[in-house]
C-alpha cells in the first residue's frame, strides 16, 4: 500500500536508522502522555513535517483509510460504554454519548495517527535495504535482516503463483464458486501446491545462500549503506532523549 | 599429473537422511584435472545430482544423510569444509532459474554483488567485480532490472555471474538449460563453453547432450549410483549406444553408428558428436540421388477423426499490461496430435489457456464445437478439453499419487467405478502404478510431471492440451510420453501439445503449427514444417537434428525419420 | 579410452562398509535450529501466512486463516523459527500495509512459540491432538492480543469484529470482558482451522526437505 518513493528531500538524505529511531521513538512516547492536546501537538508537528518534506499528498490517502474505521468504532465503543462516561454529549434515542468515553477515543486516534505517519514517512523515504543495511551496521543479525526483505519480496511472488495454481486447479474442473464446503475443499487444494512448491524452492535457496556466504563470520560489506555522520548521531540521541523525558514525567 | 588433480573422491557411499537406506552415491571415485570439461549423463535416479551437490559439499552438509569415502576438492577436506569454504573453489548453479536467486535483492546488480557483500569484500571492488562478471555472462545491460523480470535463460546466467564474482576455479552446473526455451539454452551453453575456453574446470549435468557433448572432454556415465562408463564423449555415447543404456543418444552418433554397422564408414574412425561432422561422413555417400519418391514419409497415423474441434475465430488477447499476446490468431483443430511451436512469447500459453476457457478472447471467439468459450466457466469446459501445465508443482496437494490422479475426474462428476477405471488406466499409461499409494511430492521433477499429465488423461476429456510434456523426462520417459500421445490420437482424442522439443514433434505430431507474435506463422505436416529453417529461425525454432544433418549434406527433400533417411542414402546395404 | 564397469546383477556387490546408515535422531537444540534453511523458510511461511489471508477473501470464507505460515514453520522446524516467522509476519505488514498491525507481532511471535513447543512435545502427532494444539495456540492467541487491543487501542481493532465486541458490550459487558468475548466467539474456529492446514501442508511435505525438527515432530 506504501512504499519507497525516490527523491532528494532533507528526509530522503537521513540515515535510515536515524528515520527509524525517531519514528519509534515518537510512536513509544504519545503512548505516555496522558492528555488529547499533547498527542494532538506531536501529530501536527508530524504532520508539518510531512508538508516541509513536500510529502503530504501522498500521505493522506493511506492514513485516512486506516485511520477512519478506527475512528469510527472508537466513537461508538468508547462513546457509548466507556465506564467513566457521566456527561451527555449526544443523544440518539436510546443511546449516549458521553464526553469522557469521546476524549478517550480522541487520545487513541492521536496516537494511531503518529504511528501511523512517522513509520509511513520512514516507509516512503527509505528502501527496505537502506533500513537493514543500516541496522546491520548497528548490530542487528543480517540473517533478519535477510529474512525481512526476502518476507517483502516474496509476498508479490506467492500470490503471483498462487494465480499460476489457481489456473491449475480450474483446468482439472475445480470449481471456486460453489457452496461453502467446496470452497473450503478449493481453499486446501490452492495453498497444498503453493506451500509445498515454496518449501522446495527453499531447499534450493538455502543451498545457494549457504555457497554465497550467507553463514560467514567476520565484517560484511553493504552497498546500501549510508553515511552516519555527526547530524545522525546527534538526532538518534535526542530521540532516545525524548522518549526517556516522557517515560520519567510519566513515572513522576 | 594425478597429484595435482583438483578433484579426488575415493569411493564415495551417500544416502539422503530422509531414506537411509537407499543408497543413492555407490562406490564413486573421480579424480578431475584442472581446466577439463566433465559431462555426466545417465537416466533419472542415477545419482548425477547428488554427484554434483558433493562437489558443492551439499551432501554431505546441507544434506547431512550416512556418508563413507572421502574427497579432496581443491585442497579442501570434504569431512572438515564448510560449504561457505568451498564456494571459494566451487561455484554452483542450479536447476530452477529462480529459486537459486536469494529472493531479497531487487537489482540484477545487487543479487550479483550479495556473496561479495556477506565476504566483506570492499564496496568498490564489489562494484568492479560484479560489472565484470555481469558483462561476461552477457547481461551487463540488464543490470537495473529486477530479477523476478529475467526470462529463464537470463536468470541462468545471473546465476553464474553471482558465483564468477566470487573467483572459483570449478563450475558445477546441474541441468542448467532443462527449464529453459532452446534459445535460452543455447545461451547458457555459450557462456559455459567460454568458460571453459578461459581455464575453469567445468562439470556439467544434462539431458541435452547433444548440445553440450562437442564441447565437453570427457563424458561420466552413472546409472543406479554407480559410474559405470567413463572416457572421452565419442567413446562413452557410442558404448552407451551399443549397451542401449537409458540415455538420449544424440542424432549425429546414431546416425554414424548406423554407418559403421553397414560398413560405409570403418568401424575405427571416431563416431561424429556434431551435425556437421555427421553431414560430412553423409555427403560422399549421397552420390547421384534421385529426388524422393512423392510422400513415402508422410506420417503413418495421422490420427482418427476426431469427435470435438476447437476452432479459434481471429482471436486477439491483451493482457492488463497492455502486452498482446495474440493478434488475430486463426487455427481449426479437429484431429491428431498437433504441436504448437515458437519461441518464449510467441503466444503458445495464451493460446493453451485460450482453449479452456482460464482466458477470454479480447476479439473473436473460441469454439469448442459449439461451446463459445466466454459463455461457460472453465469447470464446465472442463468437461471437454483438459489441460495439463507445465510446472506440475502448481497443481499436486493430494497425499497419494492415486487421489491426485483421481482428483480431475471427480471434479467433473464421474460415477465412483468409472473414476476407479479411468484413474487405473492412466496410472498404467504413465507407467505409475508401482508409485500409486506414494506421497507425490516425494517424487522426481520427472515423475511429478507423469503425476500432472496422468491427473488430465483421467479426466477422459476428447480434447487434451499439454504444455511441455516432455520436459524433464530421461530417454525412457520421453518414449512413454510419445507412445501416449500416439495412443491417444488413435482413440480418437484431440491431443494439442506446446512444446520446445522438435525431435518430439517430428515423432509424434501429425500437424505443426509455428507461432510467431501472436500468430500463425506456419501450418503443415512435420516433413513441410521443418523444410523451412528459414522461417523457422525467425521464431527460433531449430528443426530436428536429422533434418539438419540431411540438409547439411545436401540431401533433397530429406525424410525425418533417421531409418528411412539411411535407407534413401544406403538403399543396397541390408 | 574408455573405462567401464559392469552394470545391473553384475554390480550387486558394491556395498557401503559396516555402520553405514546409522544416524541419531534427537530434536536439535534451541540454537541449533536457527539454521540457513531456517532462515530460508522464514520469508515463505510470511507469505503463506499472506497468501492464506488473501485467499480467504478471494474465496469469500468467514475465517482470517492468516497465521497457518506461523504454525507451519513452528511444527517443521521449532518454536524459536516459529517465533521469528511470527514476528517477521506483522513487522512486513506493518511496513508494506498497516502500521497499526505492528504491536501485535508479539501475538504472532508467541503463537509461533507455541506451535513450536506444542510440536516438541508430540501435540503434532494425531489429529485430536492437533485440534488441543488448536485450542491451545487460540488460547495464546487471545491472552497476548487482548490486553495489546485494550491498551494501546482502546479496545478497538478497526476492522469487523468491532461490531461483535459492540454488541457484546451493549449487552451489559464491560469493554474489556467485550474484547475477551469476541475473541472467544471468532478465534477457536480460525486457529483449531488454521492449525489443522498447517498441520495437513506440514505432513504433506516429503521427508527430504524436511529440516531435521520436522522429521521427529510429525507422524511418519
Amino acid at each position: 500500500m506504501i512504499g519507497y518513493a525516490p527523491g532528494d528531500g532533507f528526509l530522503h538524505r537521513r540515515n535510515a536508522v536515524t528515520k527509524l529511531s525517531w519514528a519509534a521513538s515518537l510512536s513509544a512516547t504519545v503512548f505516555l502522555m496522558p492528555e488529547a492536546w499533547m498527542v494532538w501537538t506531536v501529530v501536527a508537528l508530524v504532520a508539518l513535517t510531512t508538508a516541509a518534506g513536500g510529502l503530504a499528498r501522498r500521505l493522506i490517502r493511506p492514513t485516512w483509510t486506516i485511520l477512519l474505521p478506527f475512528g469510527i468504532s472508537l466513537a461508538v465503543l468508547q462513546g457509548l460504554f466507556n465506564p467513566d462516561n457521566t456527561t451527555t454529549v449526544l443523544s440518539l434515542g436510546p443511546v449516549a454519548f458521553g464526553l469522557e468515553g469521546i476524549v478517550h477515543g480522541v487520545l487513541i486516534l492521536g496516537r494511531l495517527a503518529t504511528v501511523l505517519l512517522t513509520f509511513f514517512l520512514l516507509l516512503l523515504t527509505t528502501t527496505p535495504k537502506q533500513l537493514t543495511a543500516g541496522l546491520a551496521a548497528r548490530g542487528v543479525s543480517p540473517r533478519f535482516g535477510y529474512a525481512i526483505l526476502a518476507a517483502i519480496e516474496f509476498v508479490p511472488d506467492m500470490q503471483r503463483r498462487s494465480q499460476a495454481v489457481l489456473a491449475s486447479q480450474q483446468a482439472r474442473g475445480l470449481d471456486v464458486k460453489g457452496s461453502l464446503g467446496q470452497r473450503v475443499k478449493a481453499f486446501a487444494s490452492l495453498l497444498g501446491p503453493l506451500i509445498t512448491g515454496a518449501l522446495i524452492a527453499s531447499d534450493t535457496r538455502a543451498m545457494a545462500l549457504e555457497a554465497r556466504g550467507f553463514s560467514a563470520r567476520g565484517e560484511r560489506t553493504h552497498l546500501a549503506l549510508e553515511r552516519y555522520g555527526t547530524v545522525d548521531r546527534t538526532a538518534v540521541w535526542t530521540a532516545g532523549l525524548l522518549f526517556l523525558a516522557a517515560l520519567g514525567l510519566k513515572v513522576l | 599429473m594425478t597429484n595435482d588433480a583438483l578433484v579426488r573422491i575415493d569411493s564415495a557411499f551417500f544416502a539422503y537422511p530422509s531414506e537411509p537406506d537407499q543408497i543413492v552415491l555407490r562406490d564413486v571415485s573421480l579424480t578431475l584435472e584442472e581446466g577439463s570439461f566433465t559431462g555426466l549423463i545417465g537416466p533419472s535416479g542415477a545419482g548425477k545430482t547428488t554427484l554434483c551437490r558433493l562437489l558443492a559439499g551439499f551432501v554431505p552438509h546441507h544434506f547431512d544423510g550416512p556418508f563413507a569415502g572421502t574427497a579432496a576438492i581443491d585442497g579442501h577436506d570434504l569431512s572438515t569444509a564448510t560449504i561457505g569454504d568451498l564456494a571459494a573453489s566451487v561455484g554452483y548453479v542450479f536447476e530452477s532459474p529462480h529459486d537459486q536467486l536469494t529472493g531479497a535483492n531487487t537489482t540484477v546488480f545487487d543479487e550479483a554483488a550479495y556473496a561479495l557483500e556477506n565476504l566483506g569484500i570492499p564496496a568498490e571492488e564489489i562494484r568492479g567485480r560484479v560489472r565484470e562478471c555481469l558483462e561476461t555472462v552477457g547481461i551487463g545491460h540488464l543490470a537495473d532490472r529486477h530479477p523476478q523480470a529475467l526470462s529463464g535463460g537470463q536468470c541462468q546466467r545471473l546465476a553464474l555471474a553471482s558465483v564468477l564474482a566470487m573467483r572459483p576455479k570449478i563450475l558445477v552446473l546441474d541441468e542448467p538449460t532443462s527449464q529453459l526455451d532452446p534459445l535460452g539454452a543455447e545461451e547458457v551453453v555459450q557462456v559455459i563453453a567460454r568458460m571453459h575456453d578461459r581455464g575453469f574446470t567445468v562439470v556439467l549435468c544434462s539431458q541435452d547432450i547433444a548440445s553440450y557433448a562437442p564441447h565437453a572432454d570427457r563424458l561420466l556415465l552413472m546409472e543406479e549410483g554407480r559410474i559405470t562408463a567413463d572416457g572421452d564423449p565419442r567413446s562413452v555415447l557410442r558404448h552407451a549406444a551399443e549397451r542401449e543404456a537409458p540415455v538420449a543418444i544424440p542424432e549425429p552418433v546414431r546416425i554414424g553408428l548406423e554407418l559403421r554397422r553397414r560398413g560405409a564408414v570403418a568401424d575405427t574412425v571416431p563416431v561424429p558428436l556434431s551435425v556437421v561432422e555427421a553431414a560430412v561422413e553423409l555427403s560422399p555417400l549421397i552420390g547421384d540421388l534421385t529426388p524422393a519418391p512423392a510422400k513415402e514419409d508422410e506420417p503413418v497415423a495421422s490420427g482418427a477423426a476426431g469427435t470435438v474441434t476447437v476452432r479459434a475465430e481471429r482471436i486477439a488477447h491483451v493482457y492488463d499490461g497492455g502486452v498482446r499476446a495474440l493478434d488475430g490468431l486463426e487455427v481449426t483443430l479437429d484431429r491428431g496430435c498437433v504441436c504448437l511451436l515458437g519461441q518464449n512469447g510467441s503466444g503458445k500459453s495464451t493460446l493453451a489457456k485460450h482453449l479452456n476457457g482460464l482466458l477470454k478472447p479480447t476479439e473473436g471467439q473460441v469454439l469448442i464445437d459449439d461451446l463459445d468459450t466466454r459463455a461457460h466457466r472453465v469447470a464446465q469446459l472442463a468437461q471437454q478439453v483438459g489441460l495439463a501445465f507445465q510446472n506440475p508443482d502448481d497443481q499436486l496437494f493430494k497425499r497419494t499419487v492415486e487421489e491426485e490422479v483421481a482428483f480431475g475426474a471427480k471434479n467433473l462428476g464421474h460415477p465412483a467405478d468409472r473414476v476407479r477405471r479411468l484413474v487405473d488406466d492412466a496410472l498404467t499409461r504413465l507407467d505409475l502404478q508401482q508409485l500409486r499409494h506414494r506421497n507425490p511430492s516425494e517424487l522426481s521433477l520427472a515423475a511429478r510431471k507423469r503425476v500432472a499429465v496422468a491427473s488430465v488423461v483421467a479426466m477422459d476429456t476428447p480434447v487434451l492440451v499439454l504444455d511441455e510434456p516432455t520436459g524433464a523426462q530421461d530417454a525412457p520417459g520421453n518414449a512413454l510420453l510419445g507412445r501416449l500421445v500416439d495412443e491417444l490420437t488413435a482413440e480418437g482424442k484431440l491431443v494439442i501439445a506446446i512444446t520446445h522439443d522438435v525431435e518430439f514433434a517430428r515423432l509424434h505430431a501429425t500437424r505443426i503449427v509455428v507461432l510467431a507474435q501472436g500468430t500463425v506463422l506456419l501450418d503443415g505436416t512435420p516433413s513441410e514444417v521443418f523444410a523451412q529453417p528459414g522461417t523457422l529461425s525467425t521464431t527460433f525454432v531449430l528443426p530436428p537434428a536429422v533434418a539438419r544433418i540431411a540438409a547439411a549434406a545436401g540431401i533433397p527433400q530429406p525424410p525425418l525419420a533417421t531409418e528411412q533417411l539411411l535407407g534413401r542414402v544406403l538403399p543396397t546395404v541390408p | 579410452m574408455l573405462t567401464v564397469r559392469p552394470t545391473g546383477q553384475d554390480a550387486a556387490d558394491y556395498n557401503p562398509p559396516p555402520g553405514f546408515g546409522v544416524q541419531a535422531h534427537r530434536f536439535p537444540a534451541l540454537k541449533a535450529q536457527l539454521t540457513t534453511r531456517a532462515w530460508a523458510l522464514i520469508p515463505i511461511g510470511v507469505g503463506i501466512n499472506v497468501v492464506g489471508g488473501v485467499l480467504v477473501t478471494t474465496l469469500r470464507l468467514p475465517l482470517y486463516l492468516d497465521t497457518i505460515g506461523t504454525v507451519l514453520t513452528g511444527v517443521i522446524a521449532g518454536p524459536l523459527v516459529g517465533a521469528v516467522t511470527g514476528l517477521l509476519t506483522n513487522l512486513v505488514l506493518g511496513v508494506t500495509a498497516n502500521p497499526t498491525l505492528l504491536p501485535y507481532a508479539v501475538t504472532s511471535a508467541f503463537i509461533g512459540l507455541g506451535a513450536g513447543c506444542l510440536a516438541r512435545w508430540g501435540m503434532f502427532r494425531s489429529v485430536p491432538r492437533v485440534i488441543v494444539s488448536g485450542l491451545v495456540i487460540m488460547l495464546i492467541a487471545t491472552l497476548v492480543t487482548a490486553p495489546i487491543s485494550i491498551f494501546l487501542f482502546g479496545g478497538v481493532a478497526g476492522t469487523g469484529v468491532d461490531a461483535v465486541r459492540g454488541a457484546f458490550a451493549a449487552f451489559g459487558s464491560s469493554l474489556v470482558a467485550s474484547v475477551f468475548q469476541s475473541s472467544f466467539l471468532v478465534e477457536p474456529f480460525d486457529k483449531t482451522a488454521s492449525t489443522l492446514l498447517a498441520f495437513y501442508a506440514a505432513k504433506s511435505i516429503p521427508m527430504r526437505f524436511r529440516p531435521p525438527f520436522g522429521r521427529l515432530s510429525l507422524p511418519r
